[in-house]
């Protein structure tokens, strides 16, 4: 390999992803919508993160207090066995962008690793793209369910479940960008200088699918917050000990006109993560595509 | 055509097998005895074996495998062993239940779905448009329990049109029965409508672009005749293949929505059988919820075949 040419096409590359970057980063802020988007975000991952200094122990509980409204000593009120609402919807953040966040994470680097397979080898693609079509029709609650019965509930057998069902899609996206980014004149020149492939799907192709990557784990994660919270809400997610938006609003089930804080604080944070996520997501696509229309 | 047919069943075939396979597995490979957590505490040890043999659950894995495979082929799927039923008996009641939900709830999720897209669409830019494509973001954001928690607040506790709770199957008369799904399909459909409307909208915008949109426009046909007529046709494409994926998210949605409603569907079995362990019933429901996706694709797949004859012809870009 000479080591003359090689500096040039890393430059090039290296450009190349150093001027969209940014630009998408500045676009992004220069849209009002966008930004309320990101700074919701903040707010709910700070809540996740200082859970335990923003809020007292969510399980704890005082028996005379049930189902008090908001007032100062509650200020989401209390649920129907006297615990803090604030309490338990600030705890409920750390259930579902822990579930969200790992499970984009685990699904990302699968997906990556077989999408580039997929589009390294051509028996191989054949293969997985007939499993990964399948299993993306397959109703990802009733797969869960199922797993459910077999390994226990538990956080480990949703994300499983998830992981499974959200990888399809992530391959796919990690797929058909390869194959794009292989016609690209840098990916020929590279191998014009003797670059091996598994140094050219590294340096030169998997850069190209970086954004789509990131909207595709967005996606994954919005996805996974609503599975987690529906599976909650039936019983079928976490730990019952664990608070989770899904799980208080199956709780609020018997007393959604009498204590509507009960059910309306958690299913409020619940919308406005998975709306700000969606939100961030269809602007970054509309400027990354704008003839698209922010689909 | 027949070939076109039967490429498409191969390449859903997964769809069944792939759940089967890893409920299959799972079920082997994870820790505790199925025999012994399906008799219970009070089982004595010479119970347990019996069970054992009985289910052949001794013999070594790849044996199992093959048995299994053929159990399902011709749907030998055992008894459920709480219920005293051959799954076979037990699961098509609770599937009609949910397959007729599913459909109202298609058809309201199309219906509410198609024609905010199309406004969105249509008036784009101006306010009737920007409320549609706020509603339809707002829409895919709310999860089917939290439409199916208000709906209950709206109609049930507020104007008491509904009872929550109440199924009365279609033997004891079809008003009441039709009262008593409105709904939990409603839920379902006004969760699904927000999907719809975002893929509808797309759809009209990339068509809106076409040459043959400018070429109709500057022959002088009217803009009402050409978004009806000609724009519409050809964004429908994209819009069927989404009520194929709908049905997925529809039985998912099944799930949530039968517990919180009462309603006897296949959700709530599949519910029900998890909390008392029964695997046979587990896995026909997993069998029969494949099945029924395989099925309701291949139907859109072979409407858009009529619709469209390039399809047919292995034009269908990957």
């Amino acid at each position: 390999m000479s080591e003359m040419t090689v500096p040039t096409t890393t430059s090039i590359e290296a450009a190349a992803a150093r001027t969209v970057r940014p630009r998408l980063w500045r676009r992004l802020l220069h849209r009002p919508i966008a930004v309320v988007a990101l700074i919701l975000l903040l707010v709910m991952a700070g809540a996740a993160l200082l859970a335990p200094v923003l809020a007292g122990d969510p399980n704890a509980f005082v028996a005379v207090e049930r189902l008090r409204p908001p007032s100062a000593a509650h200020i989401f009120g209390t649920d129907n066995l006297g615990r803090d609402v604030y309490s338990r919807t600030v705890f409920g953040a750390q259930a579902s962008l822990t579930v969200g966040i790992v499970t984009a994470a685990i699904t990302t680097a699968i997906g990556v690793v077989l999408g580039i397979l997929a589009g390294m080898f051509r028996w191989f693609d054949a293969i997985v793209m007939r499993i990964v079509d399948g299993v993306m029709s397959f109703p990802i609650i009733v797969l869960a369910l199922a797993m459910t019965a077999i390994l226990g509930p538990g956080l480990g057998t949703v994300i499983l479940a998830m992981t499974i069902v959200f990888v399809p899609g992530m391959t796919r996206v990690v797929r058909s960008s390869a194959l794009v980014a292989s016609e690209l004149p840098m990916v020929d020149s590279a191998r014009a200088i003797g670059a091996g492939s598994v140094r050219i799907f590294w340096r030169y192709i998997l850069p190209q699918a970086t954004t789509p990557v990131l909207v595709q784990a967005a996606i994954t994660f919005t996805t996974a917050v609503l599975v987690e919270s529906a599976l909650s809400f039936i019983g079928a997610g976490l730990p019952p000990n664990v608070p989770s938006w899904g799980a208080s609003l199956s709780e609020a089930r018997s007393y959604l006109t009498s204590a509507v804080w009960m059910w309306g604080f958690p299913g409020l944070a619940l919308i406005l993560t998975v709306l700000a996520m969606n939100i961030v997501i269809d602007n970054v696509r509309d400027i990354l595509d704008p003839r698209a229309g922010g689909r | 055509m027949l070939r076109y047919l039967a490429q498409r069943l191969l390449a859903l075939l997964p769809t069944v097998a792939v759940p089967l396979v890893l409920v299959f597995l799972l079920l082997r490979l994870a820790p505790g005895d199925p025999a012994a957590i399906l008799l219970g505490d009070s089982a004595t040890p010479d119970q347990v074996a019996a069970l054992r043999e009985q289910l052949g659950l001794n013999a070594p894995l790849w044996e199992q495998f093959g048995r299994f495979l053929g159990d399902v082929v011709t749907l030998r799927l055992g008894d459920s062993l709480f219920l005293g039923k051959p799954v076979v008996d037990v699961i098509p009641d609770y599937a009609l239940v949910t397959l007729e939900i599913s459909v109202v709830a298609l058809i309201v999720a199309l219906v509410l779905g198609i024609g905010l897209g199309a406004l969105a669409a249509f008036r784009s830019g101006r306010p009737a448009g920007r409320v549609a494509t706020a509603l339809g973001i707002i829409g895919i954001s709310v999860p089917q329990f939290v439409v199916a928690l208000i709906l209950i607040v709206v109609f049930a506790a507020w104007l008491h049109w509904f009872n929550v709770g109440g199924f009365v199957p279609m033997s004891k008369g079809f008003w009441p029965h039709l009262r008593s799904i409105t709904l939990p399909a409603l839920s379902l459909g006004i969760a699904e409508s927000a999907f719809v409307a975002r893929i509808t909208r797309g759809a009209i915008l990339d068509v809106v672009r076409e040459p043959f949109v400018t070429t109709a426009r500057s022959l002088g046909v009217a803009p009402r005749r050409i978004g009806a007529v000609h724009i519409v046709r050809v964004a429908a494409l994209p819009i069927m293949t989404v009520a194929g994926l709908l049905v997925a998210s529809l039985l998912s949605g099944s799930a949530v929505v039968e517990t919180i409603f009462g309603v006897p569907g296949m959700g709530r079995l599949l519910l029900d059988a998890v909390g008392r362990r029964d695997y046979s019933l587990v896995q026909g429901i997993v069998l029969f919820t494949g099945l029924f996706v395989i099925i309701v694709n291949l139907l859109v797949d072979l409407s858009y075949s009529v619709v469209d004859p390039r399809v047919r012809l292995g034009r269908k870009s990957a």
